[in-house]
């Protein structure tokens, strides 16, 4: 079937101008089959126009805004009430957060603290003593670092005989006794007392 | 002229933060985006459902209107797209359940006062549903809003030949329906 459709709708449109219309006409009067098809054509569009002009229930029609209005309404509610809970959701997280940081700091302190305050004196000591502090650290660190050590202990040693000699001459102390020879005359208890100070102040 | 200044008017008022402009429009498009839902969907329940989606796309997004078509063509082209849509997100509820679409139709308010027209309705839009979404797009564009083909390939972005295509094939197989129910 040829496609006359643009004609048909053009034609009954009124969109064709008074020559167009005429030759449509004339082919109207001359083709059985054109004619057919036109006629079932306007047929149809007899019930579409038919179908056009339906006209929706007032009530209908007056709800459709304020129908959209509730629901605009229930949107932005939804959106804030969203936006809320992100918000809480976001503080406490952080709040918990804080908390759980600030505990578990608190907790180890504690903990530390409680434990050395069980402890009497001589068992504080006794740790100390069996814990060998000069062979631990000796053992674990390389000649660089353990003659750092050497050289700060010497001079803390010299700074605190100064203090304690008084107006004696240091240097005439230093010369007739050599400094590292000082050990032999602490017991080996403060040597290790005197290293972890050391270690302590100076390299922690 | 006197409609692209009514509307350019009321765009403005809106913008302006006059809610009521943005009612007036809708009153004034809402019965065209309706029944091109209607005729799109074949039923008052979907139609009634785009209707509210297009009011709410209009709502957030006519700032963004550069007036360089109509406005209606503009509401039109969502509206259409909303439809087509629609019947995606449909067929694909239909594949898992077959009662949709009888629950449909059976829960229709009476929003057409008159039981004559609304057999001449409801003939119409049974022919429509039994047309493909390409060709029933083409065919109430062409026939229910007498656009030109131009229009329609604007609206579309369909080009002219397809849409002269899809539409031949369409008015044979509606003639063919109505031929039918005679």
């Amino acid at each position: 079937m040829k496609n006359n459709e643009e004609n048909f709708f053009l034609y009954l449109k009124g969109k064709m101008n008074p020559k167009e219309r005429k030759f449509f006409e004339d082919g109207l009067k001359n083709s059985e089959e054109l004619n057919s098809d036109f006629e079932e054509y306007k047929i149809l569009v007899q019930s579409i126009n038919e179908s056009k002009n339906i006209d929706l229930n007032k009530d209908y029609l007056e709800s459709i805004v304020p129908n959209f209005r509730s629901r605009l309404e229930k949107k932005d509610k939804k959106k804030s009430l969203k936006n809320l809970k992100y918000a809480f959701a976001s503080i406490f997280i952080i709040v918990m957060g804080y908390f759980l940081i600030l505990t578990y700091n608190t907790e180890n302190k504690q903990d530390v603290n409680q434990a050395l305050a069980d402890l009497s004196n001589d068992e504080i000591d006794l740790i100390v003593n069996d814990y060998n502090v000069e062979d631990y650290l000796t053992a674990y660190m390389d000649d660089i670092s353990a003659q750092k050590i050497q050289y700060i202990y010497a001079e803390e040693l010299k700074t605190s005989l100064a203090e304690s000699i008084g107006d004696i001459n240091l240097n005439e102390v230093l010369v007739k006794f050599n400094i590292t020879d000082v050990d032999q005359y602490l017991s080996d208890n403060d040597v290790d007392l005197i290293y972890s100070q050391l270690i302590e102040k100076k390299i922690l | 002229m006197q409609v692209l200044n009514d509307d350019f008017e009321l765009i403005k008022n809106f913008i302006d933060g006059n809610e009521s402009a943005f009612n007036r429009l809708a009153v004034k498009y809402q019965e065209k985006i309706y029944w091109h839902a209607r005729r799109m969907t074949g039923n008052h329940l979907d139609a009634d459902e785009i209707v509210q989606e297009v009011l709410m796309v209009l709502y957030y997004k006519l700032k963004t209107f550069e007036f360089k078509s109509s406005l209606y063509t503009w509401i039109y082209t969502i509206t259409n797209t909303r439809s087509i849509n629609y019947l995606k997100k449909r067929s694909l509820k239909n594949f898992f359940s077959l009662d949709e679409i009888t629950n449909r139709k059976s829960d229709e308010k009476n929003i057409i006062d008159h039981l004559e027209s609304k057999q001449k309705l409801e003939k119409v839009e049974n022919a429509l549903q039994k047309l493909p979404t390409k060709q029933r797009e083409v065919f109430i564009m062409r026939n229910f809003d007498e656009l030109s083909y131009e229009e329609i390939s604007r609206i579309t972005g369909k080009t002219v030949g397809a849409l002269k295509a899809n539409h031949f094939y369409a008015l044979n197989k509606i003639k063919e329906l109505f031929k039918n129910e005679k």
